[in-house]
Parts: C-alpha cells; sequence; structure tokens
C-alpha cells in the first residue's frame, strides 16, 4: 500500500499533473466564488478537453482538483453579501453575514477557510482509512435508510428555527410544498406546474437560496442607508477566525465528519452536508444562545463539512463507479473515457490510482486555502463600502446568479417571487432557513419514501438500520430540549 | 395618417421579406458559414452519467469537427418522466434553426406508446439525425433470488425500473405472465447509478440494460447472472446467454400479446437517437445527418464509444432512424388496449393517470 501511496503521490507531482491541479484549483475557486454558476456546469465544460488527455493522473489532477475547492471560496459572498456562493455554503449565511455586519468579515472569512482546510484534510484521511471497509458501508444503505436520513435534516427545522418554533415548521412545510412543484419524475405527472413548461423541472435551488436571502438583505442595506459592517475595521479578526478553528477543534472534527459521512451516501444530495453539521453544531454546542446572530461556530461547522464531502462522494464512485454526485457523474464520464475503470480494481490492482485522487484532494484544498486567504483581507473590505456601491454589487451577483439557474427570463420573475416572499418573512419574523432545507430535502424524502413502501410495504420500519438511524433522530432532537430544561432547572 | 399606415405596412412586409430570407428555407441550400460562431444546445432526456447523458456527449464533443463552421456545442441535461420533461420541452421550445437538438432514448418513444394526457410530443414528427444502439438489453438476476424466480410460495423477486416504461422490463412482465416468473415491479429509482446500487444492496433483484460495460462488470463481481437478452439473435460477447424468445419457447405469446410485445420493445432497437425540430429545413437536416454519420470515421470517436458502451455499438443513420421511430411508434388500438392491460395487472404505470 506504501508503494501505491508513493506511486500515486508522484504522479500527481509531476510538472504537467501539479500545472493541471493548479488550473483546476484556480477554475475551480472563481466558479465557487461567483453565485449560481456550479461546478457541474464548469466540469460540463472541461469534458471534451479532458477525455482526448491519454495521462489519467493529470485528468484526475485536473478535475478532482477542480472538484475539491468547489466550496473553499464560496464563502466570500455567502459572508460578504448574504448570497451562497455555490449550494455547499448555504448555512453559512446565517452567522457569517451576522459576523460581517458586526465589523468580523476577515474572521468570519479567515475561520471559514481554515475551517475548509480541515474538513478538506479530513475528508481524505477518512477516505484513505475507510478503503477496506468500502464496499460494506456503502452497501448498508438502502431507500429507507435513506429516507430516515432525509428526516433527520427536516428534524433540523426545529433547531433552525430560533425562538419561532411554529413558523419554523411552517415555512419548513412550504418549503417542502415547493420541492413537489413540477413533473413527477416517477410518472412525469404535473403538480402545481400549471401547464408552465418553465415549472416542469422544478424550481430551482438557487433561485430559492439568492431570493430569500440576497434581495432582503439589499433592500435593509438600502433602506438603512449604511454599509454592511456597523464597525469600520478589520481589526485582529483575521487571525482570530483562524484561531477560531482550533479553540472549536472538536466541533471541525464532527463536522468534517457529517460531511464525509453526507458526500459517501450517494443520493443525499450535495447540498444538505452544511445544513447537518450545522444543525448539528446548534443541537450539540454549549451557549447556543448566538447562533445566527454571528456565532463563529455557525461558520466553521458548514464549511469544514462541505468540504470533507467532497472526500466522501469519491468513495461510491471509486468504489463501485457509483457516483456521488452531478459532479462525480462528471467525472466518472472522464474517468472511463481515458480508461479509468472504477470497481474493485481501484482498491487493488489501479490503487495508485485511488491515491492519486487522496492526494489531489489533499493538495488542491491547501492551494486553495492559499489563495482564498491572500485575497481575504482586501475582499473583507467591501462591507466598509457605502450602501450605494455595494447594494448594486450585490444585486448584479443576484440577477446574473438566478438568470444562470435555467437562463430564462422566468428567472427573474421567480427571483422576485422568492424575493418577496423573504423579504415578507423577513420582515414579519418568520425564519428562512427551514424553507431552504425544506426545499433541499423535499424531493428525496419523498422520493425514498416511495421507494421505501412500495419496495418493502411496512416491513421497512423495522430493518436494523433504519431503526438505529431513527433512534439517533429521536435522539438529536430530544437531546437538546432535555439539555435546555438541565440548564434552567440548574440555574 | 393614411400614409403612415401604408408605409409602416410596407416596413411589416419588408421586415417579413427580409425575415424569411434569414430562416432557413426547406429545400434551400445552407451557406457553408450557417454555423460559424453559433453554438448548438444538444438537450439530453437523462441525468448526468447514464448512457442517454454520455451519447449527448459525446455527439456534442464530435458533431461539431464535421458541420461547416464548427459550432460550439453546449449540453442540457433535462432529467424526469422518462424522457416525457424534455420531449414536451422540445415540442414547445424547438425552433427550426438547427441549434437546438434533442438526445433521446427509447424510453420517450415507449412513453410515447403508452399515451396519456401528459405527453404533448408526437416522436414521428421529429427529424431524425441518426441513433447509437449498443445491442439488445440483458437482464439480469442476483444469484440469490434466482432459485425464487420459478417458486410461487417464495418471497417474490423484485424488478427495479426508473419509470416502468424501459423496454427491457417486457421481458420481465411477460415472463411473469406466460412463464410464471414470481416478480414484483418496484419503479422510481432516479437513474443508472441508482439501480447499480440497489441491485448490489439486493434491494432489487433484477435489473436490465444495454450497457455491456455495466453488465461484465457485474459478472466480475460474481453474484449475479445474466437472465436472456432482447436482441432476435444473441449478442456479441453473450453467445451463452438465450434470447428472451428462446426462454419463452413453446410458451411464447401468439397475435395481439406478441403484437404488443413488440410494440413494447421496438424502441430498444433504436436505443440513442438524436432528433432536430419538426419544422427543421431538409437542407439543414441533411447537414446534420451528414455530420452525425461522418463521426463513424473518427478514430478517437470510436475509442470512446468502445468505452463507454463496450464493443457492440454501431451508429445508424438518420434515414434507418427515422423509419424505425414511426413503425416503433405506431401501435394498433388491439395492441394498445392489450399493453395497458397487462401493465395494470403488474402494477406499472399506464397512460391513463389523472393529473
Amino acid at each position: 500500500m506504501l508503494e501505491a501511496a508513493l506511486d500515486g503521490l508522484m504522479g500527481v507531482l509531476t510538472l504537467e499533473s501539479l500545472s493541471l491541479m493548479c488550473l483546476g484549483v484556480l477554475i475551480g475557486s472563481v466558479v465557487g466564488f461567483l453565485p449560481g454558476i456550479g461546478g457541474p456546469t464548469t466540469l460540463a465544460i472541461m469534458l471534451p478537453f479532458v477525455v482526448t488527455m491519454r495521462d489519467p493522473v493529470a485528468v484526475i489532477a485536473l478535475l478532482v482538483g477542480m472538484d475539491a475547492v468547489g466550496n473553499t471560496a464560496s464563502p466570500f459572498t455567502s459572508i460578504l453579501i448574504s448570497v451562497p456562493g455555490s449550494s455547499g455554503s448555504q448555512a453559512t449565511i446565517l452567522d457569517g453575514f451576522a459576523m460581517a455586519k458586526q465589523g468580523k468579515a476577515a474572521r468570519a472569512l479567515s475561520a471559514s477557510f481554515m475551517a475548509s482546510l480541515v474538513g478538506g484534510l479530513i475528508g481524505p484521511i477518512v477516505l484513505l482509512a475507510s478503503l477496506p471497509f468500502l464496499r460494506p458501508i456503502v452497501l448498508a444503505f438502502g431507500s429507507p435508510e435513506f429516507f430516515v436520513l432525509t428526516l433527520w435534516g427536516l428534524a433540523m427545522v426545529g433547531v433552525l428555527s430560533g425562538d419561532a418554533p411554529v413558523k419554523g415548521l411552517l415555512a419548513g412545510i412550504l418549503g417542502v410544498l415547493i420541492a413537489t412543484v413540477g413533473l413527477d419524475t416517477k410518472s412525469g405527472i404535473e403538480r402545481f406546474a400549471f401547464g408552465e413548461p418553465y415549472l416542469w423541472e422544478g424550481i430551482s435551488l438557487i433561485l430559492v437560496a439568492l431570493g430569500l436571502f440576497g434581495i432582503p438583505e439589499c433592500i435593509e442595506l438600502a433602506t438603512r442607508k449604511t454599509s454592511i459592517a456597523e464597525r469600520q475595521e478589520l481589526g485582529s479578526g483575521f487571525t482570530e477566525g483562524i484561531k477560531d478553528v482550533f479553540r472549536h477543534w472538536w466541533l471541525t472534527v464532527r463536522s468534517s465528519a457529517i460531511g464525509v459521512w453526507v458526500g459517501f451516501l450517494p443520493g443525499l444530495g450535495s447540498s444538505v452536508a452544511d445544513w447537518f453539521a450545522y444543525a448539528h453544531a446548534i443541537q450539540t454546542e454549549k451557549n447556543r444562545e448566538q447562533f445566527g446572530k454571528g456565532d463563529v461556530r455557525g461558520v466553521i461547522a458548514p464549511e469544514a463539512a462541505n468540504n470533507s464531502k467532497e472526500a466522501g462522494s469519491y468513495i461510491p464512485t471509486l468504489a463501485f463507479g457509483i457516483p456521488g454526485g452531478t459532479s462525480t457523474a462528471l467525472i466518472l464520464t472522464a474517468f472511463v473515457a481515458v480508461g479509468i475503470n472504477p470497481g474493485p480494481e481501484m482498491l487493488t490492482t489501479e490503487l495508485k490510482l485511488t491515491f492519486a485522487v487522496i492526494w489531489t484532494l489533499a493538495i488542491a484544498n491547501i492551494l486553495a486555502v492559499a489563495v482564498c486567504m491572500a485575497f481575504a483581507k482586501p475582499i473583507a473590505r467591501c462591507c466598509f463600502l457605502p450602501f450605494y456601491t455595494i447594494v448594486p454589487i450585490i444585486l448584479v451577483f443576484v440577477i446574473v446568479g438566478g438568470f444562470s439557474a435555467n437562463f430564462s427570463n422566468t428567472d427573474l420573475l421567480m427571483l422576485l417571487v422568492f424575493s418577496t416572499l423573504g423579504f415578507m418573512m423577513r420582515r414579519h419574523g418568520w425564519p428562512r432557513a427551514p424553507l431552504l432545507l425544506g426545499v433541499v430535502l423535499g424531493t428525496k424524502m419523498e422520493l425514498y419514501l416511495w421507494l421505501s413502501y412500495t419496495r418493502f410495504g411496512t416491513e421497512w420500519l423495522l430493518r436494523p438500520g433504519v431503526m438505529i438511524l431513527f433512534t439517533l433522530v429521536v435522539a438529536s432532537v430530544l437531546f437538546p430540549i432535555w439539555q435546555d430544561k438541565r440548564r434552567v432547572k440548574t440555574t | 395618417m393614411m400614409a403612415a399606415r401604408i408605409l409602416s405596412l410596407k416596413m411589416f412586409l419588408i421586415a417579413g421579406f427580409i425575415g424569411a430570407l434569414l430562416i432557413p428555407q426547406a429545400g434551400a441550400q445552407i451557406d457553408n458559414n450557417y454555423y460559424q460562431g453559433k453554438t448548438i444546445k444538444v438537450l439530453v432526456s437523462s441525468s448526468p452519467g447514464g448512457g442517454t447523458d454520455t451519447t449527448g456527449r459525446l455527439v456534442a464533443q464530435f458533431l461539431p469537427k464535421f458541420l461547416p463552421g464548427n459550432p460550439q456545442t453546449i449540453v442540457q441535461n433535462m432529467p424526469g418522466g422518462g424522457g416525457t420533461i424534455a420531449n414536451n420541452y422540445f415540442t414547445a421550445n424547438g425552433k427550426a434553426d438547427g441549434l437546438l437538438i434533442f438526445q433521446d432514448s427509447s424510453s420517450g418513444l415507449g412513453n410515447f406508446t403508452r399515451g396519456g394526457n401528459r405527453i404533448k410530443y408526437d416522436p414521428r414528427k421529429y427529424k431524425a439525425l441518426g441513433s447509437v444502439t449498443r445491442g439488445g438489453s440483458l437482464l439480469m438476476i442476483r444469484k440469490d433470488a434466482q432459485s425464487r424466480l420459478s417458486d410461487p410460495k417464495a418471497q417474490k423477486v423484485v424488478v427495479g425500473d426508473t419509470d416502468g416504461i424501459r423496454t427491457w422490463l417486457a421481458m420481465g412482465v411477460y415472463g411473469a405472465e406466460f412463464l410464471q416468473w414470481n416478480l414484483r415491479f418496484v419503479y422510481g429509482y432516479s437513474g443508472t447509478r441508482e439501480l447499480s446500487l440497489a441491485l448490489r444492496q439486493g434491494e432489487v433483484d433484477v435489473w436490465g440494460t444495454q450497457s455491456a460495460k455495466i453488465i461484465n462488470e457485474f459478472l466480475k463481481d460474481g453474484g449475479y447472472n445474466v437472465l436472456c437478452q432482447q436482441e432476435d439473435e444473441r449478442r456479441r460477447g453473450f453467445s451463452n446467454v438465450p434470447t428472451f424468445e428462446e426462454v419463452l419457447g413453446e410458451k411464447k405469446p401468439k397475435g395481439v400479446a406478441w403484437e404488443a410485445y413488440n410494440a413494447w420493445t421496438g424502441p430498444n432497437d433504436i436505443d440513442k437517437f438524436l432528433i432536430a425540430p419538426e419544422a427543421t429545413p431538409d437542407a439543414l437536416v441533411a447537414l446534420l445527418r451528414e455530420a452525425f454519420f461522418k463521426m463513424n470515421s473518427d478514430e478517437e470517436f470510436k475509442r470512446q464509444a468502445t468505452q463507454f458502451f463496450g464493443d457492440a455499438w454501431r451508429l445508424r443513420n438518420g434515414d434507418r432512424t427515422q423509419t424505425m421511430i414511426r413503425d416503433a411508434t405506431t401501435v394498433s388500438k388491439d395492441a394498445q388496449e392489450y399493453l395497458t392491460k397487462i401493465r395494470k395487472k403488474y402494477d406499472l404505470p399506464t397512460g391513463e393517470q389523472k393529473k
């Protein structure tokens, strides 16, 4: 194994592979920085060029490098202007933007990048450690287990609702309903689409996220007539943010583990890792009153998870040729075209290539974090720009990001609808995060419930995996309540 | 006032005339530079990663090489409803300018044959540009489930599918009907990758695909057998696997039942086909057809296609594909009714679903 590890490293460290990895990291970082342009889109554009290459390690360096850092630069916009750079950085907005408003943008950014680095390194380590157990772990999760996992996600609506649990629950239900819009993918039956072809594909998650958070913040800035940050100084926040990650090292490790976990389960999708980690932080950390109001732990948890998730998604891809998400599906297409055949060989005769993936994931993360750290301070200064400068900039990001959902004028109309909804929710104290989470999980929940029931009837409820996971769900809901009651008792 | 009206009418007519000149007309010559600087969107009726998507991406990569002007191409995936969503979208939005082409699969034809109020397209009206066929479907079964197949008292063997319409599914349904195979059908899986995983997990016991590459991976893993194959003749590389007709033997149905079987499985022969919208001018269709078939002469195309599909793939030209689409989707009323009846019997979606 050591020989394969060294072979993999040597392959990645050749001039050609390293140059391609740098190119991949650069493209991945820029794409992560720009809201709306997802990693899959860029991978799809790169595919025709890549499949003509002959060296599999060079292909790994370019594509895995690009994919690994897709979420590293996305906190820039999530934290600074409340617009998620990628679908994996939605939860970062909740505390990141609040920190920016308090003049702690530099601290939030450096914490997010350091957490990304740690998550990006823990991911490959877990991938490496799990090599012997890859197959049994992946095979243990069927549709019923996936359904309970989506339930677990939805149970987090409670912790994301703050002081308004009923409003949060209703917002979550509305999110699930929004997720049902379009043609049912099982049968093609139209639901809430009113005969409009635009709605057949459902409502884009990016439009919901941009509308709920981007425009309402613009309106608030414009009416307040101030800059984003209330204090006009960066202070010592930058180094503090780095220290924060090590102060909360156990949370960083746990969140990274959650990211790997979500990544390796093919079927949960790429947008849930940050929410799972964020909710886990609220559920398990002490002194959680500040979550949602600018707590750095609310930045560390999602950012560690969304980077480690990338390594996790390579587990089923390499072990079975079953991609963990759209990005890995496209990478798999390129792998097959250049002669890399995922499957048992990747753990035996082709172990060198598996190690090339692991090394690329690690090195690409280090490179991307270095680039982001270098730009963090100057970019953080945009928080001090007056509202008449920053609001148009945010609007451009939001509108371009929204239009890139389907490249249709109707995207802008939908953006307006969700912006109005987001503004009204904000104004009347309705939590917006549960609605977004409902949209993220709604489709998966419905699909896995359908498959569980049609395949197993009601017997699926008695599967050991389901019972264990269900116990964990109940425990994760009840534990914070019990903790609160205990705290009240002691005080 | 009157003069102004006449002037505006004149301008309208001139604009209309110029507009008519700009749109390529049927039978007219296409400028060799027509595609220069333009972008063709290749709409794909599946999610990334499966056979339809791979074919669409191969087309997007190689077709421009053989089109004058070497246009750019982009791929847009529009999965769902077994191709219904993409087909409806293509029919509603496809223009006659050769800038939107559609990579569909046999499922889109199967859904049309099945009918129903959500089908808002007619594949017989499309202009076929060509197709990639990978050989007939093969039906795989987990070894640990095979003994239950012919034991009616045992737990049912589960067949998994995406939308309950795939052409290979006909083997399962007819096997259950005429060979008393002990089967149950579950559909709703998102695509190839989810079904691959479900088969490995044992959540489903039977699954079919045309991809020799996928089948060989399963066979290499052990634990799986190939039950039968859909072609009239045995596929190269699978000569030890009987055809479904051989498996049926004397129990092969006759008359309308077999006509219905052929109607269901007919699109299988067409496999992955590329089409242009109904109104696309003949000259533009000819250009695209020629470019499609010329991909066959490209060594790199052949190498990649073999990597993806195994060595049984071949290209079929647009004319032949057009004829096959028409034949596969022209089904008698009796056969249609039989299909609805037998699909209902096995809890598979029919064309009578209500909104």
